[in-house]
């Protein structure tokens, strides 16, 4: 083997136990030796060891941000890493934002276990908004959810001028079922309306809610006020076509309608009182029957 | 640049290939893509020089990112959707694997990487980003589904040892 000279023999040496150093010391310094600044190439690969190093500790205590400037196959490795760890942070802000159709497929196990969280996760949203959107009692809208339709309707009918109706419908007589017969058969009577107003010839887009003891309001988009009366007296005839049944008694339910039809600077307030009105009207002069507000 | 020309770029170009193909199909090997663009950037080089030649690698991208927008994506004002669209149709096409690393639609900065990618993945290690036509078509998908124009750079690539491609991409001031 050839004779390395001493002087030589002296820099390997430093060399090797400065990349050494690289790899297995807590701290090191930045610059390389001053005898080795000058030794063709070693400033850069102490460089690029260096920044390799900073950027593994820094994903190791948290920091994805750091700039890996070096090229090469092990710079490059890391930068995939970061890429993939980067994304999946995307990822992760988009999941919490609602986006559940985020999926990771570059993460081996995690990648299973992550996205049959996000399923989860996605199953157990729609459980608590159906919740959150739905009267216990009959299964349709409750208020709030109600509500929210419908200023997205007003927003719409604003936007594209399109008309819309809303309907007031209130049962009855029936504290009188409720008194007479128990609340379980006024309970009845509220589920059986419903199933009427299901089964009525609703169309996609028309939607309802019950926002009071026995008081349902509908909204029919796109539809002007001859039209909705059309649709309540058949609502109107369907309810008291069949009887109510509860443990084996029949009883015959009927409802009071009033309907407004949206106006350009109307509120949710507004239209749904011009509508109340008109069903206090329908109350006042007999009840079971539709009226209008013009 | 006038498009008045001769060559004017049309998605019919493209052709019906169910017809004109009946037994080899709608697919061919990366290689006969990457022959073809290596080709072309060897002589526009010797022609036009560097600068230009990824300029128009660049613009050449650009012009087939907007019609790849208009005929393979749905337009939606949603990034997520529109990032999820993208993902789904580089995938199916075999163009590459689209990850978001940061996107900031206020700042108009974005940051994307291609895994597997189409032009350059897989090449010999050289001391420059080969990417200039993914540029240029990244740039015009964000252009065409914000409205508003956008540099983009490759940072990282295949040829530059990284293994993957990483653009960085600014909405233009
Ligand atoms: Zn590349």
């Amino acid at each position: 083997m050839a004779q390395i000279p001493e002087k030589s023999q002296e820099l390997l040496n430093l060399a090797i136990e400065n990349l050494q150093g690289l790899l297995t010391d807590r701290t090191v310094s930045p610059e390389p030796p001053k005898e080795l600044a000058t030794v063709n190439g070693f400033p850069q690969l102490h460089a690029t060891l260096l920044e390799v190093r900073t950027a593994i500790m820094g994903f190791a205590s948290g920091d994805l941000g750091c700039q890996i400037t070096k090229k090469g196959f092990l710079p490059g490795s890391i930068k995939a890493l970061q890429a993939s760890l980067n994304h999946l942070t995307w990822q992760t802000k988009m999941i919490a934002s609602g986006d559940f159709t985020q999926r990771v497929d570059f993460m081996g196990d995690f990648s299973e276990s992550f996205n049959s969280m996000v399923t989860l996760l996605d199953e157990s949203m729609r459980k608590l908004e159906l919740i959150a959107h739905t009267d216990p009692l009959t299964g349709s809208n409750n208020r709030g959810y109600f509500m929210q339709l419908l200023a997205a309707e007003l927003e719409r009918a604003k936007r594209y001028g399109h008309l819309f109706t809303v309907l007031m419908l209130d049962l009855d007589h029936f504290k009188r079922v409720n008194d007479s017969r128990g609340h379980a058969a006024g309970d009845e009577a509220l589920r059986y309306l419903c199933r009427v107003l299901q089964t009525s010839g609703l169309r996609k887009t028309d939607f309802f809610g019950r926002i009071g003891g026995e008081e349902f309001a509908l909204v029919f988009p796109e539809t002007g006020i001859e039209g909705a009366a059309e649709a309540a007296e058949k609502v109107r005839d369907n309810l008291k076509e069949t009887a109510v049944i509860h443990e084996g008694q029949e009883f015959f339910i009927t409802a009071s309608i009033g309907i407004s039809e949206w106006r350009f600077d109307d509120t949710q307030e507004t239209l749904l009182t011009r509508a109340d009105q008109a069903m206090y009207r329908a109350k006042e002069t007999g009840r079971d029957r539709v009226c209008l507000s013009r | 640049m006038s498009n008045d020309n001769k060559y004017k770029f049309s998605w019919d170009l493209l052709g019906d290939i169910k017809a004109g193909r009946p037994n080899l199909g709608n697919t061919t090997r990366v290689e006969v893509y990457r022959l073809l663009q290596f080709a072309f950037r060897d002589v526009i080089e010797q022609h036009v020089g560097t600068e230009e030649t990824d300029k128009i690698f660049y613009e050449a991208g650009a012009l087939a990112g907007k019609e790849f927008y208009s005929h393979m994506l749905t337009p939606t004002t949603d990034l997520n959707e529109f990032v999820r669209q993208l993902q789904e149709v580089l995938r199916d096409l075999g163009i590459g694997i689209l990850r978001v690393e940061q996107a900031d639609m206020v700042k108009g900065e974005i940051v994307l990487t291609v895994s597997e990618d189409l032009d350059c993945s897989g090449l010999p290690e050289l001391d420059y980003e080969v990417c200039s036509y993914d540029e240029g078509f990244i740039s015009a998908l964000l252009e065409s589904f914000s409205g508003i124009k956008f540099t983009v750079k490759e940072v990282d690539c295949w040829c530059t040892g990284d293994r993957t491609c990483r653009f960085s991409a600014k909405a233009d001031a």
